[in-house]
């Protein structure tokens, strides 16, 4: 089956073909389902992120936690000042990586687009490691802004290179210039690294990514971005269906192409920023969930950015939940379990070709 | 860039070609560039031999050029310690690794008809690096532990990578896209260990993972030395059949009795190896084995550049170990990080370049 982006090299228009233009609008009736078995999923999922971890905790004492709370009870304590925060921030996170990931396809119109696998995450890691090494960086309330600045930065970096050329930014191509870009910049984090153990050891516990050990002002400092970067990205939404149809096609519809991807870049990167600030690099979460919401809602990009916002934060969520019973009593970092779900689902969509056109 | 590797349209040959035919496409093909080969090759040697003198000479204890031959026929005094002890192994570390990441790389490079396929690219270091960091932090290894195990896990996802590439056809795009894939799974492993590791551990393995020749001694430098002597003539061996695949394709190398598929799984075992004895001794240096050759294809194409791109990936090395011990003297920096500053804006180049003749992509 021919790309759209081979046709308009070509020069001819889009294939017209089930997943691209008609039947937008698949039955409102599933759409709904959807969701809302998405959203029971996120609730459930944030039950458990409450009530499950090393130390065992009834169910019927998570809930007392809350409708009989008691200061002195440890149990209590754990839920309301270490399981909470670590919920909310899971959610958050989720959210914010769910939709970004959202936002990059439709913008590259490219079923691979993952903030890890776009230069992201290098980028924010080289901020952070230069704000530790210089000092600017003095406790989780400083690093979040470097890393978002580090991630704005990296990602325009990606998508230049990734353009440059005739064809526009193809998957493969992409995929090159944030391995560039990553390579690079990781130089740069491993220089200073290596040089400097005072920022090694803060480093390596950030750059795997983990909720744990994050207090409210964490998660209240990430959600003005996130809620400002979510609303941006459902007002989006339908200039993102036009993009899907081409640039000759979108272009008559009176979109301007390279504001609209200006802004969507901006507002994904804003996202990501927060997201991997607050709790490192999580990978692979922003490339399976809007996957599999096209996969369930097909190709309207306001469906899939609301499923998007309640797939994510369950596999995160979930995901935390489980790396913290596996190992117990150790615990695995969210962004372990992240990526030993994401990668192989990544690969078999490579080997299936499954990968939904755009 | 008038010589990469084309990436264009393969020559064909008509299905009715005979034997003959092919034969006389390929002389052509070979006589042609071959003075252009030779005089690169002897610059490329030169500017090795140099720059080995340099390394030998620059440092933060200064040996006179004058003083290099007597003070390594000498076995006493300070300068002859600095250079026997020091420098000494450390330039045969950095000659035959370099030389084993070029060769790794030009044999990747024709098999995939691409200018990228290279092992960091399709995740062959990022296994490299997870199975190191295992030697380092689980089993608190020494050196030769860590050099074995990351040798297995070079090998290991190289043979992945094969495997899922060949699903159906081997496809490049699939390839390198599945070495993406497993490079995160790797590099999942990678920081997990590494958060956990003590400090001193996390301090070894980044120094390891960073690709560092600082500290290398002659027992490393034997092993590195006997890992490029068995895998180079192993390469040359392998690199004939694959530049006559190359020049006249499947087809036609097939007609003439060469065994396609079982020549591509020999050229990526040895391709892999090679990049795994490297890997082995000095941690995974990215982007030699790209840029190597990338820059041999520049200064004279042949279907398979081993030699020219082994005697630059030599010459790479060295000069980025100088480099690094230079550059922050009397501090030094890992000399991976050299290679990564200088390679990936190469790299990006390169991505361009290509796109724009729209062969990658």
């Amino acid at each position: 089956m021919p790309t759209a982006t081979a046709c308009r090299e070509q020069g001819e228009a889009p294939p017209v073909d089930s997943t691209t233009t008609p039947d937008i609008h698949r039955p409102p009736g599933r759409y709904a389902l959807a969701v809302a078995i998405a959203g029971v999923g996120m609730l459930a999922a944030a039950a458990a992120s409450l009530a499950v971890g090393v130390r065992s905790i009834s169910p019927a004492a998570t809930l007392a936690a809350f409708t009989a709370y008691d200061p002195v009870d440890i149990d209590h304590l754990i839920i309301r000042d270490v399981r909470l925060p670590r919920t909310a921030l899971g959610a958050v996170v989720g959210a914010a990586l769910g939709v970004s990931g959202a936002l990059m396809q439709g913008l590259t119109r490219n079923p691979i687009a993952d903030p890890g696998l776009l230069g992201v995450n290098a980028g924010a890691s080289v901020l952070v490691v230069a704000g530790l090494k210089l000092g600017w960086i003095g406790g989780m309330a400083t690093l979040v802004p470097s890393a978002f600045v580090g991630a704005l930065i990296a990602s325009g970096l990606v998508y230049l290179l990734g353009w440059l050329g005739p064809g526009g930014p193809t998957p493969f191509k992409l995929v090159m210039a944030g391995v560039v870009i990553s390579a690079f910049l990781i130089s740069i984090t491993q220089a200073i690294v290596s040089t400097d153990a005072g920022v090694l050891n803060p480093f390596r516990t950030w750059i795997v990514g983990s909720l744990a050990s994050r207090s409210f002002d964490v998660m209240l400092g990430a959600l003005p971005a996130v809620a400002v970067g979510v609303i941006a990205a459902l007002l989006l939404g339908p200039r993102l269906d036009a993009l899907a149809l081409g640039d000759d096609l979108s272009g008559a519809q009176g979109i301007d192409l390279l504001r609209t991807r200006l802004v969507t870049a901006a507002v994904a990167a804003l996202l990501v920023g927060a997201a991997v600030a607050a709790a490192g690099p999580l990978t692979f979460v922003g490339l399976v969930v809007p996957h599999i919401a096209r996969l369930l809602v097909g190709p309207d990009y306001r469906r899939i950015i609301v499923l998007s916002a309640a797939l994510a934060p369950t596999l995160v969520l979930a995901s935390d939940t489980v790396g913290r019973v596996i190992a117990r009593p150790a615990e695995v970092e969210v962004g372990v379990v992240t990526a030993l779900v994401g990668a192989p689902y990544f690969l078999a969509m490579v080997l299936r070709r499954r990968m939904v056109a755009l | 860039m008038t010589a990469t590797i084309p990436s264009g349209p393969r020559p064909t040959i008509d299905g009715a070609a005979t034997v003959e035919a092919v034969m006389a496409t390929l002389d052509t093909h070979r006589r042609g560039r071959r003075r252009e080969h030779r005089s690169a090759m002897t610059r490329v040697g030169l500017a090795t031999l140099v720059a080995a003198g340099l390394y030998l000479t620059l440092g933060e204890y200064w040996v006179p050029i004058g003083d290099l031959v007597p003070a390594l026929r000498d076995e006493l005094g300070t300068e002859s310690h600095v250079l026997r002890n020091l420098r000494l192994p450390r330039l045969v570390i950095a000659l035959c690794a370099g030389a084993s990441f070029g060769a790794a790389g030009a044999l990747l490079q024709s098999l995939a008809r691409n200018p990228l396929a290279s092992p960091d690219i399709i995740g062959i270091n990022a296994g490299a690096s997870a199975a190191g960091v295992v030697a380092i932090v689980v089993w608190r290894g020494t050196s030769a532990t860590v050099s074995l195990a990351a040798a297995v896990g070079a090998l290991g996802v190289a043979l992945l990578v094969n495997l899922f590439g060949r699903r159906g056809g081997l496809s490049v795009e699939r390839m390198v896209l599945a070495g993406v894939a497993l490079g995160a799974l790797a590099t999942a492993v990678t920081s997990y260990l590494w958060a956990r590791a003590s400090m001193f551990e996390a301090q070894r393995a980044n120094a390891w993972l960073t690709g560092s020749l600082v500290g290398r001694d002659w027992d490393e430098a034997r092993v590195s030395a006997l890992a490029a002597l068995a895998l180079l003539p192993a390469a040359a061996l392998v690199a004939r059949p694959l530049s006559t695949l190359f020049v006249v394709g499947d087809e036609a190398s097939a007609a003439i009795g060469v065994g396609v598929n079982r020549l591509r799984t020999r050229v990526l075992v040895v391709a892999a190896c090679l990049a795994a004895g490297a890997t082995a001794t000095t941690g995974p240096v990215p982007f030699v084995a790209l840029l190597a050759p990338a820059i041999a294809q520049r200064l004279a194409a042949q279907p398979v550049n081993l030699g020219l791109s082994a005697a630059i990936g030599a010459l790479l090395l060295i000069l980025a170990d100088l480099a690094a011990r230079l550059v922050l003297l009397p501090a030094e920096i890992p000399v991976g990080v050299v290679t990564g500053l200088v390679g990936a804006p190469y790299l990006g180049l390169l991505l361009v370049g290509a796109s724009r003749r729209g062969g990658v992509a």
